[in-house]
């Protein structure tokens, strides 16, 4: 099977990989034994969720139009963003987060993932 | 040009309004007991601010595009609502019934702007960034204290209004 991702995609697709890891590391630091530290932790595997939707929309044989890749990007970056500021999950940890997810929408506009998820993808 | 006006104008009077204000401390004053002050920058700011905002959105069209007429018109609701909450007194229900449905009536303007971007991927980045703010007003105003959400609120759809009048300038 020819692999014709451009290079960014490949990247957003390791992105993604890296951001759901962290979202489960992110989430074993949190959890701290109380009740309402599950409400974090919650969240932190709803951050994973999108991390690795987003890493799995960017794979070889990922599905999701353009625009779902792109509103689901920008979804998670706010929701790095409001869980680090709100100070649900170690502020690092957060911080490098938030970063990875702007990159993923910086990814997502970008006009080779455009390309390839419109046409190239279709090609096997 | 007139949004870019509105929200540049009614960013200074609200600026000369806390600095009016005494003993203001950003995220731990409300913004709505700067109103109660009877601030008249505030109430200068809100009409003359929110009347710019209404006939900046007039005269949207587009054939097809049910999303930018949706956006047009709720951000003239937004307007004229601004505009009764500036010169309503507090306390009035007429003034809270405003300030409600400006509220609302700018989330659906957001959301309306966000359909005809993500239609036909016209604006990706714009829509990207609408997305983006309106999390952050979800989550400021279900997390956070009124102290935050309230300023959050008003910068976020300050900063949203103002690309987006940039967007149409180059548009």
């Amino acid at each position: 099977m020819i692999d014709n991702r451009p290079k960014i995609v490949k990247v957003g697709f390791g992105l993604g990989i890296l951001g759901g890891i962290l979202a489960i590391a992110a989430s074993v630091f949190t959890y701290d034994g109380g009740s309402e530290s599950v409400i974090n932790v919650g969240l932190c595997f709803v951050l994973m969720a999108f991390f690795f939707a987003l890493g799995g929309g960017f794979a070889r044989n990922g599905s999701g139009t353009w625009g779902v890749l792109t509103g689901m990007s920008a979804i998670t970056a706010g929701i790095c963003i409001a869980m680090t500021l709100y100070g649900s999950i170690n502020v690092w940890l957060g911080s490098v987060m938030t970063v990875i997810a702007l990159l993923m929408i910086v990814v997502a506009l970008n006009r080779d993932t455009a390309r390839w998820i419109k046409t190239d993808r279709l090609l096997k | 040009m007139l949004g870019f006006l509105a929200v540049s104008f009614f960013l200074l009077m609200l600026i000369l309004a806390v600095l009016d204000y005494p003993g203001w401390v950003l995220g731990e004053t409300l913004v709505t007991d700067v109103i109660d002050s009877d601030s008249t920058y505030f109430m200068i700011g809100g009409a003359v601010g929110g009347l710019l905002l209404a006939f900046s959105a007039v005269g949207k069209s587009g054939k097809g595009r049910p999303g930018r007429i949706g956006e047009g018109l709720f951000i003239i609701l937004t307007g004229i609502f601004i505009v009764w909450a500036a010169i309503f007194n507090v306390g009035d229900k007429i003034y809270e019934f405003s300030v409600l449905f400006a509220f609302i009536a700018f989330i659906l303007a957001m959301l309306s702007s966000l359909y005809d971007d993500f239609d036909q991927n016209r604006h990706m980045g714009f829509g990207s960034l609408t997305i983006l703010i309106l999390v952050a007003i979800f989550s400021m105003c279900v997390f956070m204290e009124p102290e935050v959400y309230q300023i959050g609120t008003l910068i976020s759809g300050i900063i949203w209004i103002l690309i987006r009048s940039v967007r149409e300038l180059y548009a």
